[in-house]
């Protein structure tokens, strides 16, 4: 009888634990002891009356202040329990998923950028109107080109194509970049005025956004920028639109630009080329339209690091202090040919050269360097990337070592 | 006295089960790990010196069996250099005016070079007791045009496989240099490298996708694996591939600075050798070759040298 008391005294503990654990891991606010304390010096900051608003925060209305904060000592501002990202993370699952895409500051859990973590008098806690609240990082500048706007655009209304979290799409598109714009646009594709300006080529399953920018330009009917010469005569390098391959090129893989573009193919009669399969120029180029110079498709950085991801990891890399300004401006072709090279690492001429060409000083005064000298650890003669490390360094100068301790004695072993 | 007793008993088989556990240990290890990286050794390192100048950038490297010759293409200084089987330097083949870039190289059973030269959009046909150098005939070879060539390999029966990067796909030449047929064509991805192991199976490396595909002799694919990450036996920059006697498969990542070895289902099994300018490490290395006695041939191309492992 008493050992039959004593096992049910302890399964009713184990018991009571065990809802305790469930409990506080389903909702580390649930079991909050009372904060209304810190309402009594923290009300200075207005913070009672914004607890009483029904917007606010839920565990910031509730007063559960410990949900967030240790009221204590903590590592983080604020006395925050954890990392922001991580924080919000605790209680906010859904976000977590995996997804391709990711907007910067989720990406870096800096949630705070966007939402208030008290209150806000904007929806979802954003801490300014959700149409200029991307402005205050996307400078309008680059975002419209152009006068004329796009009608979402025009209205700020950025979360009509956009999520602002993270997508399946590339740049956070709501959908598949071939299929957002028919959403709105699927009538317009039988708009005999429509069909003209594409001059009857089906553009149906087109990348529409790869010809208009869908936020503005100058042209009409959104087009980009810069044009390329043939890009009014399409049969130029297209089969006729009757034909019935239409949208086929005229002859077989990059031979239809180098045969305007002479000379360019023997950027890829080198050691180390680009070269890939079938029209590879539009690979990095835009063949109709583009804001960009040299019709790009993109910003260097976008292009490069969309095939050179492990390029993309190590710029990501916090530990990562010191980089290269061009690199930094994610000017890849300042140092390296995009097109082929004859020298490492697509360098457009031999390493010393490239540098000199900026570092002028450096050409005049330096530690020996050239075909004269020798590095001992791998008896090739020594350059500047024998010391530095352009694509990012730990160390200052972006060497390779640390100049105070171990640089200088990697060769010079007796001092 | 019992404690005493007892504690020597204890202490004597704790000295038995350490025995024991150290004699398995010694029977383990060297099975599962019988290619780590302490079990490669450098046999040595070819580098610039006097005799051969200043090495430029390297391309391919051959260990021709036959010859039992080391050939090395210097590409920027247009050179074919070749060393004895003792990797001493013997000479430098510079054809002239015919030879512009020589990035790559097989060589035939009856002692011809084949050698491909980006610069010339071509692969040319080395004789040197003819000392002839002509274009290999790609008059029927569909798109000729367009063609672009890439790595090359070559079986035991002969037979010469260029890829054509432009058109992503595996030309196959025969013993008579021949154009036989397109073997592999894949569009989807560009081809980095191409090898043919002894059983005559057929492997490609796709640097953008990190993927190493098998093709059987008749260019079925058969096998497919790898991919590019951060975690251990996933591809940053893989650059070449080769395939040793016992059907390992060796994969040459340039970013990673390290080469990655495979069994024959696409297991990963090890890597061996790290970034750094001392023998044995590597820097940007750019191609492997793998001769019939399991010699390891690197190019470690930013430290201008070829770090030979065994």
């Amino acid at each position: 009888m008493r050992q039959n008391k004593k096992l049910s005294c302890v399964s009713l503990f184990l018991l009571s634990g065990l809802i305790f654990v469930w409990t506080s891991s389903v909702c580390p606010a649930a079991n909050m002891p009372s904060y209304r304390k810190c309402i009594t010096c923290h009300e200075h900051e207005g913070l009672r009356q914004e607890t009483m608003s029904p917007d606010a925060h839920a565990p910031f209305r509730k007063q559960q202040c410990g949900s967030c904060h240790d009221p204590h000592t903590s590592n983080y501002k604020f006395l925050i329990k954890e990392e922001v990202g991580a924080l919000c993370k605790s209680c906010h699952t859904k976000r977590a998923e995996m997804q391709e895409v990711y907007h910067l500051p989720v990406e870096e859990g800096d949630c705070t950028s966007c939402h208030d973590p008290h209150f806000s008098k904007n929806k979802r806690l954003l801490i300014a109107k959700q149409g200029d609240l991307c402005f205050t990082c996307h400078e309008p500048e680059s975002i419209f080109p152009g006068d004329r706007k796009h009608g979402p655009a025009k209205q700020k209304q950025c979360l009509k194509c956009h999520y602002p979290h993270g997508s399946d799409n590339e740049w956070l598109l709501v959908e598949n970049k071939k299929k957002i714009c028919i959403t709105c646009h699927s009538k317009d594709l039988k708009d005999p005025r429509v069909i003209k300006a594409h001059r009857s080529y089906p553009v149906s399953g087109a990348d529409c956004v790869s010809c208009h920018n869908p936020h503005a330009s100058d042209k009409k009917n959104l087009t980009r920028k810069n044009e390329h010469e043939p890009f009014k005569n399409c049969t130029t390098c297209h089969n006729p639109p009757d034909s019935k391959n239409p949208l086929g090129i005229r002859k077989a893989g990059a031979k239809v630009c180098f045969d305007c573009h002479k000379g360019i193919d023997r950027d890829f009669m080198r050691i180390n080329t680009h070269i890939a399969n079938g029209m590879f120029c539009t690979n990095c180029h835009n063949p109709h339209v583009s804001d960009k110079s040299s019709l790009k498709k993109g910003n260097l950085t976008r292009i490069c690091l969309a095939c050179h991801t492990d390029s993309k990891w190590r710029m990501e890399n916090k530990k990562i202090k010191y980089q290269h300004p061009e690199r930094k401006k994610g000017k890849c072709t300042a140092c390296h040919d995009p097109h082929g090279s004859n020298f490492r690492l697509f360098f457009p001429d031999k390493e010393i050269a490239v540098c000199t060409t900026c570092h002028k000083r450096h050409a005049k005064f330096s530690h020996p360097v050239g075909d004269e000298t020798v590095d001992p650890r791998s008896r090739r003669d020594i350059t500047c990337i024998t010391c530095h490390d352009l694509m990012g360094s730990r160390y200052e100068f972006e060497l390779r070592f640390d100049r105070g301790k171990e640089l200088c004695i990697q060769c010079h072993t007796s001092y | 006295m019992k404690k005493c007793n007892l504690f020597f008993v204890s202490y004597k088989r704790c000295l038995k089960y350490l025995l024991v556990v150290n004699f398995l240990f010694l029977l383990v290890v060297p099975v599962n790990a019988s290619g780590k990286t302490d079990s490669f050794s450098i046999v040595t390192t070819l580098t610039s010196n006097e005799a051969v100048g200043r090495l430029g950038l390297i391309g391919g490297v051959l260990f021709d069996e036959n010859s039992q010759r080391l050939y090395v293409c210097d590409s920027s200084n247009k050179r074919i250099l070749s060393y004895d089987s003792k990797f001493k330097y013997l000479d430098a083949l510079q054809p002239g005016e015919g030879l512009n870039c020589p990035a790559g190289l097989v060589r035939t059973n009856n002692g011809k070079f084949i050698v491909v030269d980006p610069t010339k959009k071509s692969v040319l046909v080395i004789d040197t007791r003819k000392r002839s150098v002509k274009p290999l005939d790609f008059s029927k070879v569909p798109k000729a045009d367009s063609f672009f060539p890439g790595r090359i390999a070559m079986d035991s029966a002969d037979n010469i496989y260029i890829i054509d990067r432009a058109n992503s796909r595996v030309l196959l030449f025969g013993p008579k240099l021949q154009f036989n047929r397109e073997i592999v064509r894949d569009d989807t991805r560009v081809m980095s490298d191409v090898k043919v192991d002894r059983k005559g199976s057929i492997y490609t490396l796709s640097t953008i996708e990190g993927r190493v595909t098998k093709y059987d002799a008749s260019g079925k694919k058969i096998l497919e694996f790898g991919k590019r990450g951060k975690d251990k036996g996933e591809f940053s920059f893989p650059v070449s591939l080769a395939i040793d006697g016992k059907g390992l498969i060796y994969v040459v990542d340039q970013h990673k600075s390290n080469v990655m070895v495979f069994d024959g289902k696409g297991k990963f099994l090890f890597d061996f050798s790290r970034f750094g300018w001392r023998e044995g490490r590597l820097s940007f290395p750019s191609y492997i070759f793998i001769n019939n006695s399991n010699k390891i041939f690197v190019v470690d191309r930013g430290n201008s040298r070829i770090s030979i492992f065994r």
